[in-house]
């Protein structure tokens, strides 16, 4: 799936903000229309993959529900491969870097609290994942092995 | 003047082999297509610093076509080579090969595979030795002066009944604080677990933990992986550097050998190389020829000399390598500690797992997480990738990993032979490995006592985590042509010269009998200099 600049920076944009809750950097962006530019890993896809890139790039909510899905029943392929490559460069500049390195305050109990929820909402959000994005990628499985 | 030596490979084994040889008056000329890599940036910028200075941080950490993103689909590995070491690793054109049931990586770099080590330096002790044709007295002060010329830092703790203590052993780094927190529980501990044959100690590295000659000591910088910026962490092509300070070394870079030639008497008479980029072959006359290209290249250039010589394909049997298994654990006392940058990275400290048969100990590495890339685990946690960093971001100080090392033996079944078929000019190297038949049940034990160690250190294991790497991932390749007291043919005498060819002298992991479960490169470089003082 190819897209232009314009959508890619969008894209970008979007997954930022889903996982790191900020807006990227313009270097940040760059790195990642490049690395779109100079690899076609990120561009290639099944006709789900792409479905779900552009679910996922509609905004941040639907990015954490096309994510949850994919970590359960499509680990591999392209969104997760476009999330991991954002997550590696905003992991590795500055200032995004300081948000990954930055311990949450509050101990352990505070870890523990804040984990619950976010499982549950992670849980939550594969449940939605399931009952709306899974018979469709069965569908489109299926329609991929009749078409050859 | 005495003779000249030739020299194929600038790794641990022949720098070694080379310092000894010219010390002694002798003339080396060394071989080596010696593919180099670039200058460490910002010496003095520790790990985030570096993202803050650099104009183009992700083109350092990951490449200029984002090689050093480890993708969902990099077969569970927690880490990869940085792309600034790539050149370790790159391929020659025409070099090719094939395996079964092994990955085997090669180097043509200067320094060689070495060049990318994380520094473990154990000695072998008498057990591990049987199989040798000596014992731990006859290599115990070349040992020593190893650590001498390369400099390790360690302690005489719990794990010198696994590992003799040599001399010339450097003070241990300073530890992080969750390296200093596992060794003080397992003080606490000490007495259950050695009961039950776990035993943790500082693990001894190739690190200086004092300034040596123009090397600094340990700038704790948390770029170890990367390349140490200030050469505290020993790699081979400073050896190689000191060689090149001897008016009696010539060292010939960009060349690849092929294979030797033999004359009527069984003598070597030369060598025929070509350069590594391509072009016209030479042929170089030799007095002595010394192989130490590492296991598999020597094994190449053997057996192709053999089938130039004679028309025979031989197949040598034997090969080995560690099987490792990468142990992640989560450590809950350390959970939401504040992260440093500035630490050192690799293991500081190491877990011995006692057997019943001291041949069989299994030795592990413990690296406490402290500066790494996150995106590799975070991916691999079972959530989606915003809570998987969340998480990652609080227990980044409590992760950790073992990285358990199992020794493996010759058997005929494990071999390197050369194809029938030549593409292009010469025939590819053909590997066939198979695990032994006990080797589950051996790893099935041994990793019960690593959990049962990690779980009364107050750690957990994430449960599904646990990676056997593929055979031939560990890089510690050895026994095609093993030392044996026994006359025969395709195999070596205790001083490592050959017995089919005699004035061919192997130094590197192919004459190994056996495979202890330990890095082998601080024996490989004791075991050259034994060589280059007793058979020169």
């Amino acid at each position: 799936m190819m897209a232009n600049g314009n959508s890619l920076e969008a894209e970008c944009q979007t997954f930022a903000r889903y996982l790191l809750g900020s807006v990227p950097q313009p270097y940040v962006v760059g790195k990642y229309a490049d690395a779109h530019r100079v690899s076609a890993v990120f561009s290639q896809g099944t006709r789900f993959d792409n479905l779900l890139v552009r679910v996922a790039r509609k905004h941040p909510v639907l990015t954490r529900l096309a994510d949850s899905h994919a970590r359960m029943f499509a680990p591999t392929g392209l969104l997760r491969k476009k999330l991991v490559l954002l997550l590696a460069i905003l992991e590795t500049s500055a200032p995004s870097c300081h948000l990954i390195d930055a311990v949450d305050s509050g101990g352990k109990l505070a870890f523990f609290t804040r984990l619950a929820v976010k499982g549950t909402a992670f849980a939550i959000s594969v449940a939605a994942g399931t009952i709306i994005l899974l018979p469709v990628q069965m569908v489109m499985a299926l329609e991929q092995r009749r078409d050859g | 003047m005495k003779a000249q030596v030739a020299v194929v490979g600038s790794g641990a084994s022949g720098v070694h082999f080379a310092l000894s040889l010219l010390r002694k008056g002798y003339r080396v000329t060394m071989f080596d297509v010696g593919r180099r890599g670039t200058s460490p940036v910002e010496p003095q910028a520790n790990f985030t610093k570096l993202k803050e200075q650099l104009s183009d941080p992700s083109a350092y950490f990951l490449g200029p076509n984002y090689d050093g993103v480890l993708l969902p689909d990099a077969d569970g590995e927690y880490y990869g080579i940085p792309p600034g070491k790539n050149y370790i690793f790159d391929a020659l054109h025409d070099f090719n090969h094939s395996a079964r049931g092994f990955s085997p990586l090669f180097s043509f770099a200067r320094g060689g595979l070495a060049e990318a080590w994380t520094g473990g330096c154990y000695p072998l002790n008498d057990a591990e030795l049987t199989d040798f044709p000596f014992g731990y007295n006859e290599i115990g002060s070349h040992y020593s002066e190893v650590a001498r010329r390369i400099g390790i830092s360690g302690e005489a703790d719990d794990l010198a009944r696994f590992m003799p203590v040599h001399d010339n052993l450097l003070p241990g780094l300073r530890l992080d604080p969750h390296s200093k927190g596992l060794l003080k529980h397992y003080s606490r501990k000490r007495d259950r677990l050695n009961r039950e044959g776990a035993y943790i100690g500082r693990t001894r590295v190739a690190t200086l933990s004092e300034a040596k000659g123009s090397r600094s000591a340990c700038g704790y910088l948390g770029r170890c992986l990367w390349g140490c910026p200030v050469n505290a962490l020993y790699t081979p092509s400073q050896t190689l550097a000191e060689c090149r300070s001897y008016p009696d070394f010539e060292y010939t870079a960009g060349m690849h050998v092929d294979y030797f030639k033999v004359g009527a008497d069984r003598r070597i008479t030369s060598i025929v190389a070509r350069p590594a980029e391509g072009g016209t072959e030479q042929e170089i006359k030799v007095d002595q020829l010394a192989l130490a290209a590492g296991a598999l290249l020597s094994t190449k250039i053997f057996l192709l000399s053999v089938l130039r010589a004679t028309g025979q394909r031989i197949r040598l049997g034997g090969l080995m390598d560690n099987r490792q298994i990468l142990v992640p654990f989560v450590n809950l006392r350390m959970i939401g500690r504040p992260y440093s940058p500035e630490n050192y990275q690799y293991h500081l400290l190491g877990m011995g797992i006692e057997t019943g048969d001291p041949r069989d100990y299994v030795h592990g590495q413990i690296t406490t997480l402290k500066t790494a890339l996150l995106h590799p685990i975070i991916q691999n946690l079972p959530f989606d990738l915003r809570t998987a960093t969340f998480i990652t971001r609080s227990m980044r100080t409590a992760l950790g990993v073992v990285n358990v090392n199992f020794r493996d033996t010759r058997r005929d079944e494990n071999y390197v032979t050369l194809s029938e078929k030549t593409n292009g000019r010469q025939p590819d190297l053909e590997i066939s490995y198979s695990p032994s038949a006990d080797e589950p049940d051996r790893m099935r034990e041994a990793m019960k006592k690593v959990t049962k160690t990690l779980r009364t250190l107050g750690c957990i294991i994430p449960p599904g985590m646990a990676h056997v790497r593929p055979m031939g991932a560990s890089v510690h390749y050895a026994g095609t042509l093993p030392m044996s007291k026994t006359n025969a043919p395709f195999t070596t005498t205790e001083y490592c010269q050959s017995r089919d060819f005699e004035n061919l002298f192997l130094v590197d992991g192919s004459t190994y009998p056996f495979l202890p479960a330990k890095n082998i490169t601080f024996t490989l470089m004791a075991n050259a200099v034994r060589v280059a003082e007793a058979a020169f």
